[in-house]
């Protein structure tokens, strides 16, 4: 089973910085997602072949956060975090932990 | 001045734009050149991978993604401002571009050779380091890879050929890469690498037929040369060398161009106003040299500038020619001045703008140097009469051998309107006589410097000086 992560954005983190974080943590550009009627818009990486998935969620300010999920979606979450730390733009990073998902929890300790 | 229009939903380089990927002193980088004014931006080698993908068919997200496949990608906004730059300096459309209409062939229009002359090529490969574009079709440059795969010697062999005009690649003309303004398959002797590898028949057709220009009149296609290579010079009226077509060629079809000769629109521009049908042009053109007594005119600056003061006072009428061709020196023509400061100008911006970004080991930016102070001196004898005359026998002979080309090749009907032209090529014989090419150069650019000239005029824009004359 895939583990996800979700990550909570604060609003001072913008679009550049989370450009910035996702190359930093070996992340690719694959997709971009205008919004629809039932979705948000949406930018979609991935890294590790595509094992890793990356999904910038851009909506309204409550609805803006990085969702990555796949089987090493724990590492690639703790790759974001230290980007976003280390990022000159963003500074101590305003990044908040969105929780983990179900599927977190359940394979996190299993690698 | 016109607003900027909204940018584009779907952007590409418009047709004007010319991205050219240059080796400067080793460094990569792509020079635009905006050939409708005669700027140019540089972009990083990355910039560039973003602007590639600028196709016409994609939106801002679209082109994110192409950079993103081309490892190009490092943020949207980044994206957006690169083409923002762009479209603000006029170098942008929107949508696919047209294909280009597909022109008469005129396979079985015959030649007509300029007389009396055959190339002398020194072999120096002066003339594959002057130029701003070397030119491949698609197939030429596959032939070529194959032969030479990785002539640079340097990561951007992968990178070796760039559209000849816009963004798109597919199908049309390929410019290669220059090195220090060189041609990438330029040896360093000066023999292109091409040729000692595969024989000439694995260059371009375009630097086959160098320096010959292809003009097609309705009548019949007139093979000319331009005067922008010392050999040019120093060929005319010497007894044997290479014929500017193949023997035995009699027509356009024989030729296997890969490019059409130009063809003369049905009316021409004589002044700003009015126009002539082509064959009175053609009439005129064949009058005029057929009145140039076997050296020419005295002063062939005065020449052309009496001819547009012809042209202007009564269109294609020839009653003035004989006032023109016994134009004697001193000579100080009305309105000059205007023209010296517009080619001063532009020179000096030439100069500048070489010296940005060009390696010193680059030709061109040496010749622009020349050519700017050369500016700058005639600018500052303009106002004195007399102005000088050639400075050597050689200088007269190639200004009388330039006129019979220019002549010969319908050279005059271009962009700009026949008594503009006219003027023009007054200013490059004046200019080019106060050209003082360095000792160290070779002794051909020493001799010939009317060739510089002609080199930096069209394949450097610097004729976009003409746009700046005040009227």
């Amino acid at each position: 089973m895939k583990a996800q992560v979700e990550l909570g954005l604060d609003p001072a983190v913008s679009r550049d910085d989370v450009e910035d974080a996702a190359r930093a943590a070996a992340f690719v550009l694959v997709n971009l997602v205008p919004a629809g009627p039932a979705h948000p818009a949406q930018a979609i990486f991935t890294r590790d072949g595509g094992a890793t998935v990356l999904y910038f969620v851009e909506g309204a300010a409550a609805e803006r956060r990085l969702v990555i999920s796949g089987a090493d979606a724990e590492r690639a979450a703790s790759d974001l975090r230290r980007a976003f730390e280390g990022g000159a733009q963003c500074g101590d990073v305003g990044l908040s932990d969105g929780g983990a998902g179900d599927d977190t929890r359940q394979d996190g300790g299993g690698r | 001045m016109s607003p900027t229009p909204p940018f584009p939903l779907r952007p590409r380089l418009a047709e004007h734009a010319l991205a050219r990927r240059h080796l400067v002193d080793g460094v990569e980088r792509v020079v635009i050149h905006d050939a409708r004014r005669g700027d140019l931006s540089t972009l990083e080698p990355r910039a560039w991978e973003i602007v590639s993908g600028a196709d016409g068919t994609r939106d801002l997200d679209g082109i994110c993604l192409a950079a993103a496949r081309a490892g190009a990608f490092h943020r949207r906004s980044e994206v957006r401002f690169v083409l923002e730059a762009l479209h603000a300096a006029g170098l942008l459309a929107d949508g696919i571009a047209e294909a280009p209409p597909a022109g008469d062939a005129g396979e079985a229009r015959p030649l007509a050779v300029l007389p009396g002359f055959a190339l002398h090529c020194d072999a120096s490969g002066a003339c594959c380091g002057v130029y701003g574009t070397v030119r491949f079709t698609d197939e030429e440059a596959r032939r070529a890879r194959a032969t030479l795969p990785t002539p640079l010697h340097h990561p951007a062999d992968a990178r070796l050929f760039m559209p000849d005009h816009g963004s798109d690649v597919r199908g049309g003309a390929l410019a290669v890469t220059m090195v220090d303004g060189r041609c990438a398959f330029l040896g360093e002797a000066g023999a292109c690498r091409l040729h000692a590898a595969a024989g000439a028949g694995a260059k371009p057709v375009g630097c086959r037929s160098f320096p010959a220009t292809f003009v097609d009149d309705g009548h019949e296609v007139r093979v000319s040369v331009a005067c922008e290579c010392a050999c040019v010079l120093a060929s005319a009226g010497l007894p044997g060398g290479e014929p500017m077509v193949a023997a035995g060629a009699r027509c356009v079809g024989d030729l296997r161009l890969t490019t059409p000769p130009s063809v003369l629109p049905d009316r021409i521009h004589i002044t700003e106003t009015a126009t002539a049908a082509r064959a009175d042009f053609v009439a005129w053109s064949d009058a005029v040299r057929a009145a140039l007594s076997g050296d020419g005119p005295t002063d062939v600056p005065s020449f052309f500038w009496a001819l547009a003061a012809g042209v202007e006072a009564g269109a294609l009428d020839l009653g003035g020619l004989d006032d023109a061709l016994c134009a004697v020196r001193p000579w100080a023509p009305g309105g000059l001045g205007a023209w010296t400061a517009a080619l001063r100008t532009r020179a000096a911006a030439k100069r500048v703008a070489s010296e940005v970004w060009r390696s010193p080991n680059d030709r061109v930016r040496r010749m622009a140097g020349w050519i700017d102070a050369a500016a700058r001196a005639l600018d500052d004898g303009a106002a004195d009469a007399p102005l000088a005359a050639p400075g050597a026998p050689e200088l007269a002979r190639d200004e009388a051998f330039y006129l019979r080309a220019v002549l010969f090749g319908h050279h005059l009907a271009g962009a700009q309107p026949l008594a503009t032209a006219l003027r023009d090529r007054a200013l490059r014989c004046l200019l080019a006589r106060h050209v003082r090419v360095p000792s160290g150069e070779p002794e051909s650019a020493q001799r010939h410097p009317l060739a510089a000239v002609e080199a930096l005029m069209r394949g450097q824009g610097m004729d976009a000086y003409v746009a700046l004359v005040a009227r």
